[in-house]
């Protein structure tokens, strides 16, 4: 019996481009002892390749040639398929390959020759295990964060205190260009949200008050809550969303591209250069910024009790400085250079941290703003107690 | 590298008549190259003179202002993405892995997005690529942040590698390796074509590579292409291509391929 007997279709196909959509065909002769492949073996046709190649083993006998010389493309995934590497079902018992065109072999007899090995590493792990392992890295990772930060605000602070005592290394240009960027830039915004927020305030307390028959108490509702808390708290948040992440990317950016190392090799002292102008113009730029936003908020509460409240302006007015003292005014002020000092130094340090890939910029920027806007809320609750243990 | 190349060999990719124009400089003033199945080509000129954006026209990212190019005997413009990634495998020059994934992740995504393979097959196909490309097998699960400039090169080139593409564009392949690496790379991407009898095409002012690599240089000058073997080209009397090749570099690199090469 010959096998080129029973083979007349198998004339040979030239190699042709991939364009050549020709079927991929198996043919068997009669006792099952060889295989002949047709068509393009490769990884467009990896699927179909693999079904017949599984079909035409499964009622083959122990030893298989396969003659492949009627393939018209082979690549990579082909070649691994036919040697069995990218088991199709089973294992192929033994195999052999006959009639390879020239390029062909050479494809083959790399593919033999290069071992394949996966790391052990690869091994899935259970998902519980995989919890207890993130739960203890970001535990760990806590940790070093809290120190991280304390020794960043230690030398921030020994940076500030050259800065007093040698007032002629002040850079004003910068501190100037920063405060026009938080400050100036942020107005409408800052206006926007601190004028809906105490129309809202106004709005919803007016309609709690009502049946109690204490309506006018609503301005004082909106005047001690702007003043104390909400002026302040909302101006420092929109502030870390806005410049906390501004400052991460900025500096990360300038580490990304080696312009902080330049910084250094150039004589200056990076921390001096990048964090001290940013911390310092924030500390101008927050306070003003809140005031800005009380009078905002202040003028949004005006707003609701002329439109519903019947009174007029100047009642409003006299009324606010009955209701709230200069006392809830300082209240609210005293904290804002302290939420700055931390949006500040938050975002800086951050912006430091930033190392490796550019994916590592989008990270830090988030955890920029996240954890500044954490510490602002709890040193505002700590402040909250504070005040009312020395009872102001 | 002295085979003469056969004559009407099928060409896998014919530029016709690109004219590239930004404002009212010209860049390319009616470039036409055919590039032939099996050969490595390399694309040289000055800065300025258009390589990348040539490479980038070919392979479909850049539409040129004028003329046209087929890959296969289909206009580029017409081949969908999904087909396009059969047909060529790119090697951008800072590699472009994607950095949010591992090095095999990277690899098995064309597989997974165009391909009938199961994870493992597709994991399998991951690891053979890289020990293709010359890497341990354990820096498939490193991140490209993680690896050397050598091997981020490297592992780019698996990627590039993964659907098994008739055309590999390399875009300034080594440039930023140590000498050690480059030679390296440049023996890899020789044997690549060899045993995987894939067509490359590679823009690079590299001397050794144009040297030791390359069947054929084609040289952007005066916003044409002079395309040709580079014994030819160093008969070639246009003043840039003389500096360039008979220049110190080229010198070195002449006595460098000759000594490795001998007389191929």
């Amino acid at each position: 019996m010959s096998f080129l007997e029973c083979d007349a279709v198998g004339q040979r196909t030239p190699q042709i481009s991939i364009m050549d959509d020709k079927l991929l065909r198996i043919e068997q002769d009669e006792h099952n002892k060889r295989i002949r492949v047709y068509g393009p073996v490769d990884i467009q046709h990896f699927g179909q390749a693999k079904k017949e190649l599984e079909k035409a083993h499964s009622v083959s006998s122990e030893d298989v040639a396969i003659d492949i010389s009627g393939i018209s493309r082979l690549d990579t995934a082909g070649a691994l398929l036919l040697q069995g590497a990218l088991k199709p079902g089973r294992a192929l018992r033994r195999l052999e390959l006959i009639d390879a065109r020239p390029e062909h072999k050479a494809l083959l007899d790399l593919v033999g020759r290069i071992k394949i090995t996966t790391p052990t590493g690869y091994q899935k792990m259970s998902s519980f295990v995989q919890v207890v392992i993130r739960l203890g890295k970001a535990t760990t990772q806590l940790w070093y964060a809290t120190i991280e930060f304390i020794i960043f605000m230690g030398r921030a602070c020994v940076a500030l205190r050259k800065i007093i005592t040698h007032p002629a290394r002040v850079r004003i240009a910068s501190i100037t260009h920063f405060m026009e960027t938080i400050g100036i830039d942020a107005l409408p915004i800052i206006a926007l949200v601190s004028f809906v927020i105490s129309i809202v305030i106004a709005y919803q307390g007016q309609v709690q008050l009502k049946p109690f028959g204490a309506e006018q108490y609503t301005v004082n509702l909106i005047a001690i809550s702007i003043l104390r808390e909400m002026g302040v708290l909302l101006t420092a948040i929109m502030i870390a969303g806005r410049s906390g992440s501004a400052f991460t990317a900025e500096i990360g950016t300038m580490k990304l591209r080696e312009e902080v190392d330049a910084l250094r090799t150039l004589g200056f002292d990076p921390f001096e250069l990048l964090v001290l102008p940013r911390i310092i113009a924030l500390l101008i730029a927050l306070p003003l910024l809140t005031f800005f936003a009380d009078f905002m908020g202040l003028l949004g509460g005006a707003l609701i009790s002329v439109s519903l409240l019947d009174i007029s302006l100047l009642q409003y007015v006299e009324q606010v400085r009955q209701a709230a003292t200069w006392k809830d005014f300082f209240v609210g002020m005293i904290k804002s250079p302290v939420f700055a000092f931390i949006i500040a130094l938050v975002g800086c340090m951050h912006g430091l941290k930033v190392s490796g890939s550019s994916e590592s910029v989008g990270k830090e920027t988030t955890a920029s703003v996240v954890q500044s806007i954490f510490l602002v809320l709890m040193s505002d609750g700590l402040f909250s107690i504070y005040f009312q243990k020395i009872g102001i | 590298m002295n085979t003469p190349l056969k004559e009407k060999e099928d060409s896998i990719l014919t530029a016709h008549n690109i004219v590239n124009r930004f404002g009212s400089q010209v860049i390319h003033d009616g470039i036409s190259l055919d590039i032939i199945r099996g050969e490595v080509i390399g694309i040289a000129g000055g800065s300025g003179t258009g390589k990348s954006i040539l490479l980038k026209t070919m392979i479909g990212l850049h539409e040129p202002n004028g003329g046209e190019v087929r890959i296969a005997d289909k206009p580029v413009a017409d081949i969908a993405p999904s087909e396009s990634t059969f047909l060529l495998g790119v090697l951008f020059q800072e590699g472009a892995l994607f950095s949010s994934l591992s090095v095999a992740q990277n690899i098995m995504l064309p597989l997974r997005e165009h391909t009938s393979l199961s994870e493992d097959e597709q994991r399998m196909l991951a690891q053979f690529k890289l020990a293709l490309v010359g890497m341990p097998a354990e820096s498939a699960d490193k991140h490209p942040a993680e690896l050397s400039g050598g091997m981020m090169r490297r592992a780019a080139l698996a990627r590039a590698l993964a659907m098994d593409p008739l055309l590999l564009f390399l875009d300034e392949p080594t440039s930023g390796l140590d000498p050690l690496n480059a030679s390296g790379f440049d023996e890899l991407i020789r044997e690549l074509n060899r045993s995987l009898n894939i067509t490359v095409v590679m823009v690079t002012h590299d001397l050794d590579t144009l040297f030791t690599i390359c069947d054929r240089v084609a040289i952007l000058v005066d916003r044409h292409i002079i395309v040709d073997t580079l014994p030819n080209l160093l008969q070639n009397t246009h003043p840039w291509i003389k500096e360039f090749l008979h220049g110190p570099r080229g010198q070195g690199a002449a006595v460098a391929a000759r000594s490795m090469y001998g007389n191929r």
